[in-house]
């Protein structure tokens, strides 16, 4: 579809960016020290820090992805709403806590503080920057997705504009500006997501009049959108150029109630569980794809409609991410059980999340912060449902790209909070690289520049090598975001979490819960975790489908998410090399102890 | 932990210092929480794997499967707000017995 710029969109985007950058210098001028820069000197409050969790985590792929795979397929966008919340338990019973006793700055300060060694900083410090650079890719590419319709600049200069202003960010204060923009972030979010809902239920739902009387409704049916695309890059759509011009068109925007039950065509004011209710009962236009290739080289993608049960649009399985729920093949339905085990484990080994322990002041804090962040979070992902159903019925989609249909939702309701949504989705992508970026930082500057390879360095001069990192790793998510337009943006944050959960989590758990652990066997589950579950990845059916352009079926392994076999492979490494290993200390200690008795 | 930190980090690091006897106190209860919404997110998983059929029955016309998500996503919260509780009580029992026995 094309859209057109708004004015007000680009003021109030305008104004966020003034506000975090405003912010940002202002911090910056009283941020000197490291602990300031890498960890806000321990000194943020815990509701602030709570709120700035949410801020943190609910990424441009929850907003927009789970939003967008809702409206498009139903009940599966809300199975990651599910797993991305469930992995906040973990968070607060398990890690939180001794997370925030054991370390400084960064998660590689926790794991290695019983052993003072530096292969568990180098394999901790290598997969914080793993985990980060994988997270920043769907990040940056939400960043482009949005800034096109919005401000009508292709993908990349909204790459590059989201890049370096968060560069900016991270470079003046740290996290000390990064908090308070999650803060700002998190709060507008909610507050705007609540909005929406409220507007939603108020709104109700309605048959759209083209599917009303019986007749009409079998030739709305019938009618397709069709994009073709030439050699030369030519677009049409549905047989004329794409244009706004005589003679051309645009796709039109789809999103319909074509029965709504006991045949009303209106149900005005509804409240929440009636709003489901009446989806379940209802019938729903979703659209289907598919892309043929004719001989002189012209790509067409021909959208079809199905009109689906209610009841079918809530259940799960519609989506190819979820197909493993319907299908009757044991290896489909581990591959959705690995999904849901590594969303769980996932977000409790995110570094961008742990580093957030270091910013408050105690293990109480700690906690305290962690709960709100739950109750904000939570809240949102209940919101999701409401979001994704209400783009789903709102008549405003675009068939052709999913992660428009929040913003799209809120246009529905005017064009003035559709700038404000489009903004906050901006900054939604601001908070949550900002947070990336820092851990980066923090990885390099602290774990490897600092206690890897022992640089000697003044406070200041460890400072200056975290906002150096921080640029690095800016261009880098700068150049990826680019390269990775085409991806559907959620389904990056999957491996995401399965990287981070096979790497990081089997070392969190077995150093606080079991004494035995040793430090070779700690940097020997992270580094198997890590090179594991990404080498899972890259030879799974959805690596080859989506990005090699193979036949998934020829793939590798025998289905896509690693989780469920790298994460225990992970404890396992862990547990072995760690009982090998200790019984080389204790031969090395027994002469000592016969020396003593001896004596 | 080299000495590049200086001296900003001593002081806060004293107010952390905590009772280890409290601590695992805590990490007791937050394990019977765990547990408890290990199995109810388990329960999830599994029925929607190996009985999606289960999660299409309606409640007062919700379908299950919402229901059980909304549930999961209540329960998070509610659960956190308990052990955030009982962690007080905690704390607040040890002080009036180190009062009691002064």
């Amino acid at each position: 579809m094309i859209y057109e710029p708004s004015l007000t969109a680009i003021l109030v985007f305008a104004l966020f960016v003034a506000v975090t950058l405003g912010l940002s210098f202002y911090f910056g001028a009283k941020t000197r020290s490291s602990r300031g820069y890498f960890a806000a000197g321990g000194g943020i409050h815990w509701f602030v820090n709570g709120i700035a969790f949410a801020g943190d985590y609910l990424s441009a792929a929850s907003f927009l992805g789970i939003c967008g795979m809702i409206a498009f397929f139903g009940y599966d966008g809300f199975l990651y709403s599910i797993g991305y919340l469930a992995g906040w338990v973990v968070a607060l019973f398990v890690i939180a806590e001794p997370v925030k006793r054991l370390g400084r700055y960064t998660f590689a300060d926790a794991l290695d503080s019983r052993f003072n060694s530096r292969g568990i900083k180098l394999a901790a410090a290598i997969s914080t920057l793993a985990v980060s650079i994988f997270y920043l890719i769907p990040q940056m590419v939400g960043a482009g997705a949005l800034i096109k319709p919005l401000l009508g600049f292709p993908h990349w200069i909204g790459v590059l504009m989201v890049g370096a202003v968060v560069v900016i960010i991270v470079v003046s204060a740290g996290m000390v500006s990064t908090t308070y923009v999650q803060f700002l972030k998190g709060s507008l979010l909610v507050a705007f997501s609540a909005l929406l809902t409220v507007l939603i239920l108020y709104r109700g739902l309605r048959v759209d009049p083209r599917y009303q009387d019986s007749s009409g409704r079998d030739d709305a049916l019938r009618e397709t959108q069709t994009v073709a695309v030439d050699d030369a890059g030519q677009r049409s759509v549905n047989g004329l150029p794409q244009g706004r011009g005589e003679g051309q068109t645009d796709l039109w925007p789809v999103g319909h109630v074509s029965k709504l039950p006991g045949d009303q065509t209106e149900t005005g004011p509804l409240e929440p569980l009636g709003f489901l209710s009446t989806i379940e009962q209802s019938e729903i236009v979703l659209w289907t794809s598919r892309t043929v290739k004719d001989d002189q080289g012209r790509t067409t993608t021909v959208y079809e409609q199905r009109p689906t049960l209610g009841s079918e649009v809530l259940r799960p399985g519609n989506s190819s991410t979820f197909a493993g729920v319907r299908s009757e093949k044991f290896t489909d339905k581990l591959n959705f059980l690995s999904l849901m085990l590594a969303l769980f484990c996932g977000t409790a080994s995110l570094p961008h999340i742990l580093i957030r322990y270091y910013t408050v002041k105690d293990q109480a804090a700690a906690r305290k912060s962690t709960v709100v962040g739950i109750g904000a979070i939570g809240f949102f992902y209940v919101l999701t449902l409401f979001l994704g159903l209400g783009a789903m019925t709102s008549g405003a989609i675009d068939v052709t790209n999913s992660n428009m249909a929040a913003p799209l939702l809120a246009r529905s309701f005017g064009e003035s909070l559709f700038a404000v949504i489009s903004a906050i989705a901006f900054t939604t992508v601001l908070g949550t690289v900002s947070g990336l970026i820092v851990a980066a930082s923090g990885a390099v500057a602290h774990d490897l520049a600092a206690n890897v390879f022992r640089w000697q360095m003044t406070d200041h001069e460890k400072v200056r090598v975290g906002k150096l990192a921080a640029v690095a790793v800016g261009g880098i998510a700068i150049v990826l975001g680019i390269l990775f337009e085409r991806m559907n943006v959620n389904f990056l944050v999957g491996w995401a979490f399965s990287v981070a959960a096979s790497a990081n989590l089997p070392s969190l758990v077995m150093l606080l819960f079991w004494k035995g652990t040793t430090k070779q066997g700690i940097t020997a589950a992270v580094i198997v975790g890590m090179v594991s579950s990404l080498a899972w990845i890259l030879l799974s059916g959805d690596t080859y489908r989506d990005i090699y352009g193979l036949n998934p079926a020829d793939a590798v392994v025998p289905f896509s998410q690693p989780g469920i076999v790298t994460i225990p492979l992970g404890f396992a490494v862990l547990v072995i090399v760690s009982i090998l290993t200790r019984r080389q200390v204790a031969e090395a200690e027994c002469p000592k102890r016969t020396a003593i008795s001896q004596a | 932990m080299t000495g590049l930190h200086g001296e900003s980090d001593s002081a806060p690091q004293k107010l952390e210092q905590e009772d280890e006897r409290l601590s695992a106190r805590r990490a007791r209860y937050g394990f019977g929480l765990f547990a408890v919404y290990l199995i109810l997110y388990g329960g999830f998983v599994l029925l929607s794997a190996f009985a999606p059929r289960v999660m299409e029955a309606t409640l007062g016309g919700v379908n299950l499967g919402v229901l059980y998500g909304l549930l999961l996503i209540g329960a998070a919260f509610a659960l956190a707000l308990v052990y955030e509780w009982l962690c007080r009580m905690v704390a607040v029992r040890n002080r009036s017995d180190e009062e009691g026995g002064a």
